[in-house]
């Protein structure tokens, strides 16, 4: 039996949803939940932001993009960090599945990084005067969505499944040393791009509703993505497993 | 409903008008918002196609007439 459950201490099956057929009609299941969670927070998130969150004093109202801004970003380096732990994850148990929730997270991880360079930009302009600089945090985040272009170029170059997936999670692993330099290009060197507001060890230096806003966003933001990659695993999952038993019956009609 | 929300409008901003301006920076605004919520349409769209191009190209495999 090559999908022998694993059992361990206790009892509890971890290994029994990396199993496709099994993952395939569950995460069919979470799908709507996740959805529309993100849009009702997304709906919260912009009214605090828009109706709520009083005008900035030295910014006045163009400090409204960091309800997109900020989130974007969070989830540009998030995403990169757990394709980068299904990828050691496949490498390590060897798990198709791991390897195809990687695949599945690039795109949705390629397009916030681009809205958090281009709110960055339309941000920069009328805040610093200008579009782009060469600075740390705009440089590391800029070679972020190259990581995600290189991949998805990559896996499309390869045309044996089980040799993109390892050249893809290589890779992911690799670039996974960029987020720590994103993450703290503000502390280590004197960049254009200002400091945190929002960090792990100090309260945040912005209004409550501000704050608020923001982190609605962010979760909505948590919420699209992990939606988003659940369906995209679903359309990989079918498309890599023609031809098993399961999917012989399949039509698209039951989740 | 509507006098709600026009009470809300007068709340923050005075008037529609004034809520589309931004204060000067509707370009800045609106167009991150557009971009983004356009971005993520656009991701959506392209979701719903891969899904029926597998499930149409399964059903080719299984010998299934769509």
């Amino acid at each position: 039996m090559l999908n022998q459950p694993v059992l361990l201490a206790g009892g509890i099956n971890v290994f029994k949803y990396a199993a496709p057929q099994t993952f395939y009609p569950l995460a069919g299941k979470m799908i709507p939940w996740f959805s529309w969670t993100a849009a009702l927070l997304c709906v919260a998130g912009l009214y605090i932001g828009f109706f709520v969150a009083p005008t900035d004093h030295q910014q006045g109202e163009s400090y409204r993009i960091i309800f997109i801004h900020v989130p974007a970003a969070w989830m540009s380096m998030l995403i990169y960090v757990v394709m980068a732990f299904w990828a050691g994850a496949g490498l390590i148990f060897n798990t198709r599945l791991s390897h195809m929730m990687v695949s599945a997270l690039v795109p949705t991880g390629a397009m916030f990084t681009f809205v958090a360079l281009w709110t960055g930009a339309l941000w920069g302009k009328p805040t610093w005067g200008t579009w782009w600089a060469w600075d740390a945090r705009m440089t590391s985040e800029l070679i972020l969505l190259f990581l995600y272009f290189g991949f998805m170029a990559l896996q499309a170059g390869i045309d044996d499944a089980r040799r993109a997936d390892r050249a893809g999670a290589v890779l992911a692993l690799v670039g996974v040393i960029n987020i720590p330099i994103i993450y703290f290009s503000v502390k280590w060197w004197n960049t254009l791009h200002q400091g945190a507001s929002v960090s792990f060890t100090s309260a945040p230096t912005m209004a409550a509703t501000m704050f608020a806003g923001m982190m609605l966003m962010a979760l909505a933001a948590w919420m699209y993505t992990i939606a988003a990659a659940l369906h995209r695993v679903r359309s990989i999952i079918i498309e890599r497993e023609q031809g098993t038993e399961w999917l012989r019956n399949h039509t698209g009609s039951q989740s | 409903m509507a006098q709600e929300s026009h009470g809300i409008t007068i709340m923050n901003w005075g008037s529609w008008e004034n809520f589309w301006m931004m204060g000067g920076y509707g370009i800045y605004v609106w167009g991150s918002y557009a971009v983004t919520f356009a971005l993520i349409a656009a991701e959506i769209m392209l979701l719903r196609m891969r899904r029926r191009d597998a499930l149409d190209t399964l059903r080719q495999h299984n010998g299934v007439s769509s």
